[in-house]
C-alpha cells in the first residue's frame, strides 16, 4: 500500500509539471509569433529600399522565428545545446547586420531594432525555459528511475520474505499433515464400532429398496409382454378369420342371385372383419393400460417409501454423525492429549479434518442423493445420480439408478400406448361409420325392391285366379330380398354391437319372456310350443342387448330346426345360477344336427339347412357376444333335438 | 281424427311411388304432397302457413325419411318442431330403412313423432296408422310401431 502510494504521487507530482510545461510553452510560443508579426508589419511600412536592404535580416529574422518555433520540439539536452549553438550565430548574425552595415538608416528607425532584439530575447528566454523544462524532465526520469530501483529492492525482499514464509508455512503444514494422519488413525480406531453400525442401517436400506425396485420392474416387464402375447394371438386369430372368410366368400357369392350385392357384401364384411380385430386390440390395449396404471400406482408407492426411507436415514445420518464428531472430537483432544502430546494447533486441526471427512463422505453424499430422489420422485427423469464409490451410499445411488431408467422405460411405453390407443380410436370410428353408410346403401334399395313386389303381386291378386305363376315368382323375390336384408341387418350388428354396451340388471325370466312375445309369429307360423322353466329370482348384471341377442338366436334357430315329422313340436328354456354363474340352456326336439355339421356350428355364414331362412350369422354372432360376457357355450344333439349350453358371469367383470 | 291429406318426405323417387300407390289403392285420403329432403318440406309448410297452397286441407300426417340429402329428418324434426304453428294436430311417422336402436330411439325423443316405422310401407302398416290417427286426437303417442 505504501509503495503503491508513492509511486502513485510521484507521477501525478510529474503528470501535473508536464501539464502546466506544456501550457507554459504553448503561451510563450504564441506571444513570441504574435510580437514577431507585430515587428514585422510595422517593419514592413517602412520604405521599399529599406525593405530590399533589410531582406537579408529579414531572412535571417525568419531563420531565428523558424528555430524559435522548432524549439518546443528540443527533447534532449544535445538538441537543446545545438539550438543554443545556433542561437549564439544567429544572434552574432544580427548584431552585424544591425551594427555593421546601415547602422544610419536603421538607427533612425527604432522599431526594427527593438523588435528584433526582442525577438532575439524571446528566443533566448525561450531557450532558457527549455533548458529548464528539459533539466526538469531529466531529474523526473532520474527521480523515476530511483524509484523503480527502490520498488525493484522491495520486490525483492518482498520475494525473500515470501519464501521464508512458505517455507515455514510448509513445514508447518508437513507437521500438521503428520497430525492428521496420527489423528485420523485415532479417529477411525475410536469409530470403527459405530461404523459398522452405519453399515448395517445402510444394507437394510439399500435391500429395501433393491425388492422394491425389482418388483416393480416385474410388474412392468408383465404388463407389456402380457400385452404383447395377447397382441401376437390377436394377429394369429386376424389371419385364421380373414382366411376362413376369404375361402367362402365365392360361395356366398354362387348362391346369391344378386353379384353387386354379393360384392358390396364382400366389402362389407371384410369391414366387419377389420373392426373385431381392432375392437378386440383394443380391449387388450385398455387391459395393457390398466396394468400400467396398476404398476404405476405400484411406482407410486415405491417412490413413496423410497423417500421416507431417505428421509428417515438422513435424519438418523444426520443425528449420528453429530453425536460420532463430537465423540471424535472428545476422543481425539484425549488421544492427542496424552497419547500424542501436541499442541493446541494440531489439534484444531485434526478435529476440522476429522469433521471434514465425515461431512464430505457421508452427508454431502446423502444430501445430494435425497435431492435427486425427490427430483425423480417429482418426475424430473433426466436428473443425473452420481453413482462413485464403492460403499453402501453408492450402492443406494444405483438402486435410484435402476428405478429411474425403470420410470423412463414406462414412461415411454404409457406414450406409445396412448398414441397407438387414439389411432385405434379414430380408426374404429371411421369404420363405424362405413359400415353404417354402407349398410344403410345396401338395404334402402332393398327394401324398396320388396315394397314393389308386394304392390305388384297385390295388383295381380286384384284379378283372383290369373297371374298365379307371376304371383309365385313374387313370392320368391320378396323372400331372397328378406334373405338379404336379414343378413345386412346381422353384418351390420356385427359391426356395431362391438362397441361399449350399457351394464344393467335384468330378471332373466322377463327377458325371456319378452323375446316369447317378440317371436310368437314365427312360433306359430312353425307350430311350435315354447317353455319358460326360469326361476324369477335369477337376476344378471351384464349387457343385456347380447343376453338378448344370444337368447333370441338361440330360440329362433330351435323353432326354425323343428322336426316338421314331429307332431308335438317344443322349445323350452331352463336356467341354474351358482355363486357367480349362471346356465342356461335352450333345448329342442328338433332335427338336431348332423354329425358332418358339428365343427362348424359357430362359423360364419354357416347354415346347415338349405330349407330354413337366414343369413348364417346367427350363432357366430352368439359366440361373439359369449366371448364378449366372458362366457362359454357348447351343445349336445342327436336325432331328437339339440340343446345349446351358455354360461355367464353373474355380474359382468368390469361392473364388479 | 279423420286424414284427409298426407306429406310424404323421402329422396327416393321409388319409395314415394310406392307409398302415392298404396295410399291410393288403399285409403281414402285425398291428397298426398311429395318433398324430397327436409329444406324442401319445411319451406312447403311454411308457404301452407301463410297463405293457402293446401286449399283448406293441410296435411295431418308427414311419412319422414331419415337419411336425406340436403337435410335429413333430424333436422328437419328439429327446425318443425321449434315452430309453434306446426304443432297443429299433425302426426309425423317416421318411415326408414335403418333398423338401429339409435335412431329409432333419437326420432321418438320428438314429441311431435308418432311412430316409428320400417320400410317398406305396407297395406297393413297404413291402416294401422290411420286407425291409431283415427283414435286419437293426434295430441297422445299411441304405441309406436313394428318394426
Amino acid at each position: 500500500m505504501k509503495l503503491t502510494g508513492t509511486i502513485e504521487s510521484t507521477l501525478l507530482r510529474t503528470l501535473a509539471v508536464l501539464a502546466s510545461i506544456s501550457v507554459l510553452e504553448a503561451t510563450i510560443g504564441f506571444w513570441v509569433q504574435l510580437r514577431t508579426q507585430e515587428s514585422l508589419q510595422s517593419y514592413s511600412s517602412q520604405t521599399i529600399p529599406e525593405l530590399i536592404r533589410t531582406r537579408e535580416i529579414s531572412k535571417t529574422v525568419d531563420d531565428i522565428a523558424h528555430s524559435s518555433s522548432s524549439l518546443g520540439q528540443i527533447q534532449t539536452i544535445e538538441e537543446l545545446e545545438q539550438a543554443e549553438k545556433s542561437y549564439a550565430a544567429q544572434k552574432t548574425a544580427m548584431d552585424k547586420l544591425i551594427g555593421g552595415n546601415s547602422p544610419k538608416e536603421l538607427a533612425s528607425n527604432t522599431l526594427l531594432p527593438r523588435a528584433l532584439e526582442e525577438i532575439l530575447d524571446n528566443t533566448g528566454r525561450q531557450l532558457q525555459m527549455v533548458r529548464k523544462q528539459i533539466e526538469l524532465r531529466n531529474s523526473f526520469n532520474k527521480g523515476q528511475q530511483e524509484t523503480l530501483s527502490h520498488l525493484k529492492k522491495t520486490m525483492t525482499s518482498l520475494e525473500t520474505h515470501f519464501y521464508d514464509l512458505s517455507e515455514s508455512v510448509e513445514s508447518g503444514l508437513a507437521e500438521i499433515f503428520s497430525n492428521k494422519a496420527l489423528s485420523r488413525m485415532t479417529l477411525q480406531k475410536v469409530t470403527s464400532e459405530k461404523w459398522q453400525q452405519h453399515h448395517f442401517d445402510l444394507n437394510q436400506v439399500s435391500e429395501v429398496l433393491v425388492q422394491l425396485t425389482s418388483a416393480q420392474t416385474n410388474l412392468t416387464a408383465l404388463g407389456v409382454s402380457e400385452s404383447r402375447l395377447a397382441i401376437e394371438g390377436l394377429k394369429a386369430r386376424f389371419t385364421e378369420i380373414i382366411r376362413d372368410t376369404a375361402a367362402r366368400i365365392p360361395l356366398i357369392k354362387d348362391r346369391k342371385p344378386l353379384p353387386d350385392l354379393a360384392a358390396n357384401i364382400d366389402t362389407l364384411h371384410s369391414q366387419s372383419l377389420g373392426e373385431e380385430g381392432l375392437f378386440a386390440l383394443k380391449t387388450n390395449i385398455a387391459q395393457l393400460s390398466e396394468s400400467i396404471q396398476v404398476a404405476s400406482e405400484l411406482n407410486n408407492e415405491t417412490d413413496r417409501k423410497l423417500s421416507d426411507a431417505f428421509g428417515t436415514f438422513l435424519q438418523e445420518m444426520d443425528k449420528r454423525s453429530v453425536q460420532e464428531t463430537e465423540a471424535s472430537r472428545q476422543r481425539t483432544l484425549l488421544g492427542m492429549g496424552i497419547v500424542l502430546g501436541l499442541g493446541s494447533l494440531s489439534l484444531a486441526i485434526a478435529f476440522f479434518f476429522g469433521r471434514n471427512y465425515v461431512y464430505k463422505r457421508v452427508i454431502l453424499r446423502l444430501r445430494s442423493l435425497t435431492r435427486q430422489t425427490k427430483h425423480i420422485t417429482e418426475g424430473h427423469l433426466e436428473t443425473e445420480i452420481d453413482v462413485t464409490g464403492e460403499d453402501e451410499l453408492s450402492e443406494l445411488a444405483k438402486s435410484l439408478v435402476v428405478f429411474r431408467n425403470n420410470q423412463r422405460a414406462l414412461n415411454s411405453a404409457k406414450e406409445v400406448l396412448v398414441e397407438q390407443g387414439e389411432e385405434l380410436e379414430s380408426k374404429n370410428a371411421e369404420l363405424r361409420t362405413f359400415a353404417y353408410r354402407a349398410s344403410h346403401d345396401l338395404k334402402a334399395p332393398l327394401l324398396t325392391i320388396v315394397g314393389l313386389s308386394r304392390l305388384i303381386r297385390e295388383d295381380l291378386e286384384d284379378a283372383p285366379g290369373q297371374h298365379k305363376e307371376e304371383i309365385d315368382n313374387l313370392v320368391k323375390v320378396e323372400k331372397v330380398a328378406d334373405d338379404l336384408s336379414n343378413l345386412i341387418a346381422n353384418i351390420l350388428r356385427l359391426t356395431t354391437a362391438d362397441g361399449e354396451m350399457e351394464v344393467e340388471r335384468f330378471s332373466l325370466h322377463a327377458l325371456a319372456a319378452k323375446i316369447e312375445g317378440n317371436l310368437q309369429g314365427l312360433l306359430q307360423q312353425n307350430h311350435v310350443q315354447m317353455a319358460l322353466d326360469l326361476p324369477h329370482e335369477i337376476t344378471l348384471t351384464t349387457e343385456r342387448v347380447r343376453v338378448r341377442q344370444i337368447l333370441e338366436n338361440l330360440i329362433s334357430n330351435g323353432i326354425k330346426y323343428c322336426d316338421p315329422k314331429k307332431e308335438n313340436r317344443r322349445v323350452w328354456i331352463r336356467a341354474r345360477q351358482t355363486q357367480d354363474k349362471v346356465e342356461i340352456e335352450v333345448s329342442d326336439n328338433g332335427v338336431g344336427i348332423p354329425e358332418e355339421h358339428q365343427n362348424r356350428v359357430f362359423g360364419m355364414f354357416e347354415r346347415l339347412s338349405s330349407q330354413v331362412q337366414g343369413s348364417g350369422l346367427g350363432l357366430y354372432l352368439v359366440k361373439r357376444h359369449v366371448e364378449r360376457l366372458s362366457g362359454r357355450i357348447w351343445f349336445r344333439t342327436s336325432d331328437q333335438g339339440t340343446s345349446f349350453f351358455v354360461e355367464l358371469p353373474r355380474v359382468a367383470k368390469r361392473s364388479a | 281424427m279423420k286424414v284427409n291429406s298426407v306429406l310424404v318426405i323421402d329422396d327416393s323417387d321409388f319409395d314415394t311411388y310406392l307409398t302415392q300407390r298404396l295410399i291410393q289403392k288403399h285409403t281414402t285420403i285425398q291428397k298426398v304432397y311429395v318433398c324430397h329432403d327436409g329444406a324442401e318440406a319445411l319451406e312447403l309448410m311454411k308457404a301452407g302457413n301463410e297463405s293457402s297452397v293446401f286449399e283448406g286441407n293441410p296435411p295431418q300426417v308427414i311419412f319422414l325419411d331419415i337419411n336425406m340429402p340436403k337435410m335429413n329428418g333430424f333436422e328437419f324434426l328439429r327446425k318443425f318442431s321449434a315452430q309453434k304453428e306446426n304443432h297443429k294436430g299433425i302426426s309425423v311417422y317416421m318411415l326408414t330403412s335403418s333398423s338401429l336402436d339409435s335412431d329409432r330411439e333419437q326420432s321418438l325423443a320428438f314429441d311431435v313423432v308418432k311412430g316409428h316405422l320400417q320400410k317398406p310401407l305396407s297395406k297393413e302398416l297404413l291402416e294401422e296408422v290411420l286407425a291409431e290417427c283415427n283414435r286419437s286426437t293426434g295430441q297422445g303417442r299411441a304405441s309406436s310401431s313394428k318394426s
